[in-house]
């Protein structure tokens, strides 16, 4: 992630603003991943342990792409495609049979997915990651009033504030978003008005597929590499973003996400540089005292207001 | 009793809940048209009827037919697609949607512009819904909450109504209201089941009644009739009319003179 700036003389007002935007845009990859894993949780009260896996077979569609030569104007759009197919396909092929069975039988499913998509590239690609190029301008910076911002941050804050606002936007404006809001309160209730628990659980999962490309495609111009597991990391960090904000609450999601990233960066510029290899620990022992205080989240109303 | 007109037909229906059996061999014919109310004690499994006739609890034993066509195995919105509405127990409305939102999730058969169009008539037809319109549901006194589920049902323009326990915690006045819509609907032609502890109510507004009892219907008798009864009111603790923190008090189980023998039983948390 960008550092355009180093870590010597006194915490300037620049220096601040620049973590901060650091932040944003490492936490508006994660808000993306966990408004995914909170829409489909939503809908089918399933942590969807597979949903890192969109990432990483986008990352091999952008691999096989890049090595015949293609440039990153056919990528970015195969990116998102192939994480929305990928994320329908899963549900279709998996998750559809063991809807109605136990919370846990779901879990083991999403589990399963993991590994057999893990599994599949490992024996049909190859075990060690590849690599291809990534698009020139991802490390420029520019230059706003003084303060240097890595352009790939900028674009990632704007494409957040985008594909949140048209996420918003189809949850609270069309009747397929009210649908998918109703089904993830009482899912009963939503069949009893004729909502046909199929099509949301599909739309749920088209949508968390879109979100997931679009943090996909952020993640793959940084990092220009593809390996079996490339999804891991990226979906843990958005199923714990999802539990910050308190699982199936979809604003929870987002503020868990970029919470989750301003914490990392704040940890990676402050811890002494020889533990600066476990920020990823000390991230996780944080979120564990904050559930041993508040269980469901940050943002879930105390107790007390519960009806 | 079977007659080529019937529009709902369950045929010894069975139900179950993992081990405990709700429903045994339940039959029960509607014509269209005709108000059946479904009154019994607690646990005597009207609730579990209901949500059987809408898909809700799949059958174990036995079918359900509408307009003579099966759909025992139907999924509740394909029921709801045909005309069946349900106005469920509790009333579960979508406490984080709004109002409108909530008639808007309802009917999705209807194409978009035209369900705009039936949820403002609704509206309209429900004042306090129309005043509250953009308001979350969750914020509606318990009054509005079940004119929001009558609303809710109708938006697909039901031929069956099926209204599980309407006036349940809702002040008289409240209840009233409730009871004019039941009325209202029926002169417009709506075929409705009832199912209420507001006996002597229900029984003015509905044609005939059936009496549940641990999972069967006892007894099914034309509404004048069974009013007449004394004996049900007695065991019934009379007619019970819940007010908004009332809980009917506890009766003392009375043995009907016919051997129809009915108790309430109310849930610990009224006493
Ligand atoms: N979800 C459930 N799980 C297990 N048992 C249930 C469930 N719902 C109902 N039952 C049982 O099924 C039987 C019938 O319940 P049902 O709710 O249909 O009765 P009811 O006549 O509607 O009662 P009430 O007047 O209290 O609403 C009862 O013995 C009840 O304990
Ligand atoms: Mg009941």
């Amino acid at each position: 992630m960008g550092h355009a700036f180093t870590r010597s003389g006194p915490l300037a007002v620049t220096e601040i603003i620049q973590q901060f935007v650091d932040g944003l845009g490492r936490g508006g990859e994660y808000a993306l991943i966990a408004l995914g894993v909170g829409l489909i949780f939503g809908v089918m009260r399933l942590v969807n342990f597979a949903h890192g896996e969109l990432i990483t077979v986008s990352a091999y569609a952008a691999y096989g792409l890049a090595i015949s030569q293609m440039s990153w104007w056919v990528l970015a759009p195969a990116i998102i495609l192939t994480a929305i197919i990928t994320s329908v396909a899963i549900e279709f092929i998996a998750f559809r049979w063991v809807r109605s069975s136990s919370d846990f039988a779901m879990l083991l499913t999403s589990f399963g997915v993991h590994f057999v998509v893990q599994a599949a590239f490992v024996m049909y690609v190859s075990a060690s990651a590849r690599h291809f190029s990534r698009p020139e301008w991802i490390t420029t910076t520019v230059s706003i009033s003084g303060i240097r911002f890595e352009v790939v941050d900028l674009s990632i804050i704007a494409a957040t504030v985008v594909s949140l606002g048209f996420t918003v936007w189809v949850l609270q404006r069309t009747v397929y978003g009210m649908s998918i809001r109703a089904a993830a309160e009482d899912f009963d209730t939503a069949r009893l008005l004729g909502i046909s628990s199929e099509r949301v659980i599909r739309a749920a999962f088209a949508l968390a597929g879109l979100l997931a490309g679009i943090a996909a495609l952020f993640f793959l111009m940084r990092t220009g590499r593809a390996a079996p597991s490339a999804g891991l990391v990226p979906m843990l960090k958005g199923v714990l973003a999802a539990l910050i904000g308190g699982l199936g609450r979809l604003q929870g999601a987002v503020l868990g996400g970029l919470l989750l990233g301003m914490a990392e960066i704040l940890l990676v510029s402050y811890l002494p540089d020889s533990i600066d290899g476990m920020v990823n620990g000390v991230i996780f022992i944080l979120v564990a005292i904050l559930f041993v205080f508040r269980p469901s989240g940050i943002f879930s109303p105390r107790p007390s207001q519960r009806v | 009793m079977a007659t080529s007109g019937q529009l709902l037909a369950v045929d010894s229906a069975e139900v179950s809940y993992g081990p405990i059996r709700a429903l045994y061999g339940v039959t029960l014919n509607v014509e269209p048209g005709e108000i059946v109310a479904i009154v019994g004690p607690n646990g005597a499994g009207k609730s579990t009827l209901l949500n059987a006739i809408v898909g809700l609890r799949p059958l174990t034993r036995g079918r359900i037919t509408w307009r003579g066509r099966d759909i025992t195995g139907l999924a509740p919105q394909q029921r709801v697609r045909l005309g069946i509405g349900l106005v469920p127990e509790h009333r579960r409305i979508l406490t984080t949607l709004t109002v409108e939102e909530n008639l808007l999730v309802s009917a999705t058969a209807l194409p978009g512009r035209l369900r705009r169009v039936r949820a403002n008539e609704l509206m309209e037809r429900f004042e306090v819904l129309g005043e509250n319109r953009s308001r979350r549901a969750g914020l509606l006194s318990g009054g509005q909450e079940q004119l929001l589920a009558i609303a809710r049902a109708l938006m697909g323009s039901p031929e069956l109504l099926l209204l599980d326990e309407p006036t349940l915690g809702l002040a008289p006045i409240v209840a009233a209201k409730v009871f004019g819509i039941i009325d209202e609907l029926h002169q417009n032609g709506t075929t409705l089941i009832v199912v209420e502890q507001n006996i002597r109510r229900v029984l003015e507004s509905a044609d005939s009644a059936c009496i549940m009892r641990t999972g069967r219907i006892v007894e099914r008798q034309q509404a004048e009739r069974l009013a007449a009864r004394t004996d049900l009111f007695d065991s019934f603790l009379g007619d019970l009319l819940p007010t908004e923190e009332g809980c009917p008090q506890r009766p003392v189980p009375s043995p009907g003179a016919d051997g129809t023998c009915l108790h309430t039983e109310r849930s610990a948390s009224c006493d």
